[in-house]
């Protein structure tokens, strides 16, 4: 075994104070290195003021930023925004292109991975081999709910990483493995005046319990009732078998940490960590686990620093212990 | 529900400002910022609906300014080379000779918008954002 997981950050975690300008793109660099992580992506569309055509300028300011605060650039987390356009789908070659960019980009500011997504084809995947060996930049492509390694296409994508050379990889995200709603989705639906939390609550314990959604009929829930109840068992049916995700980390060039809302540094009752843990380390997976705040989604009043405090302990109590 | 949490930021505290050239009054406009924690390709906008005081601004009234320019609601469904940056203020114009009476106004906003990496399985996902506030105009 080589030296055990790193624990990154992506900047994304601070999308509420980012959004309202508490913190700017340095700040949120700073702030994660207070925190204490030393790694540390960043997503394009989101970060990047001269996005989609970032200036030199701007990119090596980011290189320098990062450097400054000694904080090591993990992956230009891209994106294929395939449904840009209204008349149509991305052709091949618009999808080509933003990924041939997007590997300028991140060379120019520093990092040596970029992520893609699903969407980029098997065909333009393999091709974009000798521009990554050229560039000295890996791409990989997230796998993200509602996908998971037994959809067909991911099968071709596997075996184009094979035979890669490490060049090609994917970025398995956690939310493959959601089992339970997370503390804030369960907020909002007790909060939903058009809900009963009695109900919630039943909704909740009929989860547990193992019950299907159509066993939910002798609940006689209300419209909005079945409609937080869908959500439940439609975004928590896990997507991925955690026995699959051992035998797939030889393709990970990262793995994104997901996670919603922690009420303590225990455990995390929607993702299974405490299962996903001990198989990252039984791996010998050596890459950066990169933790994926996403409460922002739901509500803008947890501290995202509080809850990068809280992830960070669980998840390496929980390898530790393994 | 997804997407909901920054629907709040949508419509800017700033106050509503009247749109004029010397004293001749054209309209008057307010800021907004697209909810989410990215940027978007402003022709992902599907449709914006404004309400000032309860009554809808008719779409060929609406102006959307971004980037120092401004399009027609007509034109939103083709600017796929227009980026509106996370957090970024843009301009609701609202054209109108009679301008807007000095005070306070209930402002609402409805945007239809696309998340355009959303596919996986060949839909993508249409959210439907709303926010509502009371702006003052600026003196």
């Amino acid at each position: 075994m080589a030296n055990g997981i790193k624990y990154g950050v992506s900047l994304y975690c601070f999308s509420n104070s980012f959004h309202t300008g508490q913190l700017d793109l340095e700040g949120c660099i700073k702030r994660a290195k207070e925190i204490g992580y030393n790694g540390a992506t960043l997503v394009a569309a989101q970060s990047c003021e001269e996005y989609p055509f970032p200036s030199d300028k701007w990119l090596y300011k980011l290189r320098d930023t990062y450097e400054k605060y000694e904080m090591e650039p993990v992956c230009w987390e891209g994106y294929l925004d395939v449904g840009m356009r209204n008349d149509r789908d991305m052709s091949p070659e618009e999808i080509r292109e933003f990924t041939r960019n997007d590997i300028i980009y991140a060379r120019k500011a520093g990092f040596h991975m970029l992520k893609s997504q699903h969407s980029i084809t098997p065909e333009i995947f393999e091709s974009m081999r000798p521009f990554c060996e050229k560039m000295g930049v890996k791409l990989c492509i997230e796998m993200h709910h509602p996908h998971h390694p037994l959809v067909p296409v991911w099968q071709k994508y596997f075996e184009i990483m094979d035979r890669s050379d490490g060049w090609l990889g994917f970025a398995p995200d956690m939310s493959i493995f959601q089992k339970y709603p997370h503390g804030l989705h369960i907020r909002q639906a007790m909060e939903d005046p058009g809900t009963r939390e009695e109900k919630i609550n039943e909704i909740l314990k009929a989860m547990r319990e193992g019950k299907s959604e159509d066993e939910l009929e002798s609940l006689e829930l209300n419209e909005t009732e079945k409609l937080y109840a869908g959500e439940f068992y439609h975004k928590n049916a896990p997507a991925g078998k955690l026995e699959q995700l051992g035998g797939l980390l030889k393709y990970a060039h990262m793995i994104h940490g997901k996670f919603y809302y922690l009420a303590d540094d225990q455990d995390d009752p929607c993702i299974p960590y405490s299962e996903i843990m001990p198989i990252i380390k039984k791996s010998g997976y050596d890459g950066y686990l990169i933790a994926e705040y996403e409460g922002h989604h739901f509500y803008t009043d947890p501290d995202d620093s509080e809850q990068l405090h809280r992830y960070w302990s669980m998840v390496k109590r929980m390898y530790d212990n393994a | 529900m997804d997407f909901a949490a920054f629907n709040k930021y949508m419509i800017c505290d700033d106050d509503i400002e009247v749109n004029k050239v010397e004293d001749i009054v054209l309209g008057y406009e307010f800021k907004c910022k697209y909810p989410t924690y990215r940027g978007a390709y402003i022709c992902n906008v599907l449709k914006f609906q404004v309400f000032v005081d309860g009554v809808e601004i008719p779409q060929e009234d609406l102006r959307f300014g971004v980037n120092g320019k401004f399009f027609l609601m007509s034109e939103i469904k083709d600017m796929y080379k227009e980026y509106w940056f996370t957090g970024s203020k843009a301009i609701m114009r609202v054209v109108d000779e009679n301008g807007i009476a000095p005070g306070q106004h209930t402002v609402k906003m409805i945007m239809t918008h696309k998340i355009p990496y959303t596919g996986y399985f060949g839909n993508y996902l249409v959210l439907e954002g709303t926010c509502e506030k009371t702006l003052s105009v600026k003196e």
